[in-house]
Formats: C-alpha cells, structure tokens, sequence
C-alpha cells in the first residue's frame, strides 16, 4: 500500500492524488500487493433500493439530488468495506453508478401503485388547477397536463424510467465518488 | 486522453447551467421536468427570470455554478476542504429549519459545496473512463 508523501495517508494503489490532503502523488515503482475483487452487486443493490424508495415517496423525496447522492454514498460505504485500505474514486463512482440505475427501477416500479392510489380524477383536476394558477409558463403547464392522466399511464412510466436512470445515475455516481474520498482511511500515525 | 475529458466535462457542466436558466427564458418544458427527478422546484426556493422560476432550486443552482467554477478554478481534489463544505451546507439546513432561512446562507454554502466537489469527482469520472477503456488492468 503507498502512502502520501505529504501527509503519510494510505493511498489506494495507482491513486494520483491524496484523499486526505489533495497531494499529487507518483505512483511506486515495483509491483504493488494484490488488492481484493470488489462485489459490486450487493452494495449496488442495497444503494439502488435505498435511494430507490426515498426517491419514490411523496414528501420525503422533496430533498433534491439528496438522496439519489445517499443511495450512491452507501454503495462506496458497503464496498469500502470489502476494500479497508481504501477505494479508488472509479470504484466508488461505479458502485454508485450501479446503485443509481438500480434504484431508478426501483422507483420507477414502486411509483406505479402510488400514482394509482393518490392520482384520482380529483387529484388530477386540483393539479392543473393549481399549475395554472402557478407562475409556470402556460407551454410547460400545457405540456405537463398532457401526462396528468389519473392512474397508471404506461408512456408517463416508461419517461419516467428513462429520466430516472439518467438523473439518478448521475447523482448516485456523484454520490459515490464523493463517498469513496470521504471515507478512505488514514493510517495511524 | 484527460484533456478531452475534462472539455467534455466542462462542456457537459455548461450545458447544464445554461439549461437551468434557460428553460424560464425559452419555456423549455422537457428541461423542466427532467429537472423535476433530481429537484424539488419549489417556486418560493428558486430564483426567477423574467417572473418564471428557474429549472433548479436555489440550493441546486448554486451546487451547479459552484461545480462549473470549481473545474474552472481547482485542479487538484481536496478531501479535507470537501468535509468541511459538506458540514457547512449541514449546519446551514439546521440554521435555516431553527433558526432562520436565508436564501444567500443556501447560495453560499451551495457555491462552496460545488465548487470543492468539482475537482474531486472530476478525477473520479476520469479513472472511471479510464477503467472502461483498459478494464483488465484496473479490474
């Protein structure tokens, strides 16, 4: 295992930079110890369901990228786990990348049940109201009330699919590479 | 290889800044609800143009500057002051749900929290590009 010339922390092998301190670090010369295989799947499972359900219920899926950027920190968490030395940025960003597209199925699906319950004619009818009340333009308010149709509606599901696995993706791999640097260890001084 | 990545990036991070504030000026419709997933919209929380509320919230809009001017401005990653950007923007929701709700306290800590990002997970996307280049040797 290297360490930072700067600060003495634990570097993960042929990282350029130091995870504590930002030092640009050259990689050693000789052949560097093994490292273990990650599991990606497990953590990326368990990182998608997370995010996946935070994401989908109304209220609590009012925070933003906040949880899309949780589901992908918990994946590098569980992998950082497997790996104590320290991940590489890459392994967090694809674990959490992984946890990303997982977890916009996830939402996808547990979203379906939900519009069918809460999306009644009168839900549907108040919604629009208040989108045109609203200081919306009136092309993005016409063009919204096109998918408020009550219950299930398979093209709105199949769009939503589509922008959940890009916008979480993203920020789950965000979220994952942020988590990879934040909680790679330092050794003991 | 990096330097057309890290143009692709900022390419990619103007786009995004300039959808948020253009979806207001051209009633971009699609731009809005593809920021619908991954912000809360909320009128009263987000910047107006010309009486039309920003693709983004305060906070968000502020995270995506930051980020644009962190890969302008920062090249190497700090994990240090990342930690502490993050406490900040911490503190500052707990200030802002107790005590009081300061639009520039959330643009602020936004900035900053983007901006200390943006070289870390600039490197993050380029050894993940790397590994899907060559992934024998990194797998």
């Amino acid at each position: 295992m290297n360490q930072c010339k700067q600060c003495g922390a634990t570097l993960p092998q042929d990282s350029r930079f130091c995870l504590q301190c930002g030092t640009e670090n050259t990689p050693a010369s000789g052949r560097a110890a093994p490292q273990a295989e990650l599991d990606f799947l497990k953590p990326a499972i368990m990182g998608g369901l997370a995010l996946g359900v935070l994401s989908s219920i109304p209220y609590v899926s009012t925070c933003c990228c906040l949880w899309a950027a949780g589901g992908g920190a918990l994946s590098a968490w569980l992998l950082q786990k497997q790996r104590p030395g320290g991940l590489k940025y890459s392994d967090g960003a694809l674990g959490g990348l992984l946890g990303g597209l997982i977890g916009a199925f996830v939402a996808t699906v547990i979203s379906i049940p939900i519009q069918m319950v809460l999306l009644t004619p009168q839900a549907v009818d108040a919604m629009k109201a208040q989108l045109q009340q609203g200081q919306v333009p009136p092309e993005v308010v016409e063009m919204i009330t096109r998918f408020l149709r009550p219950g299930f509606d398979l093209t709105r599901t199949l769009i939503s699919l589509l922008v959940n696995m890009v916008g979480l993706g993203l920020f789950a791999m965000i979220g994952g590479i942020i988590a990879a640097a934040i909680f790679s260890k330092k050794t003991a001084e | 290889m990096k330097r057309p990545l890290q143009l692709a990036l900022i390419l990619f991070t103007i786009v995004w800044c300039l959808a948020i504030v253009s979806a207001p000026l051209f009633h971009l419709a699609p731009v809005y609800l593809f920021f619908s997933r991954i912000c809360h919209q909320i009128p009263s929380r987000t910047w107006h143009i010309y009486g039309a509320p920003l693709g983004l919230c305060i906070r968000c809009t502020s995270l995506s500057l930051g980020f644009l001017g962190g890969l302008f401005l920062l090249r190497v990653p700090n994990v240090r002051w990342l930690k502490i950007s993050i406490a900040i923007t911490a503190l500052e929701w707990l200030f802002a749900l107790t005590v009081v709700d300061s639009e520039t306290l959330r643009a602020l800590s936004g900035l900053l929290l983007g901006a200390t990002a943006a070289p870390v997970i600039r490197t993050g996307v380029e050894e993940l590009f790397i590994r899907v280049r060559t992934p024998h040797e990194s797998m």
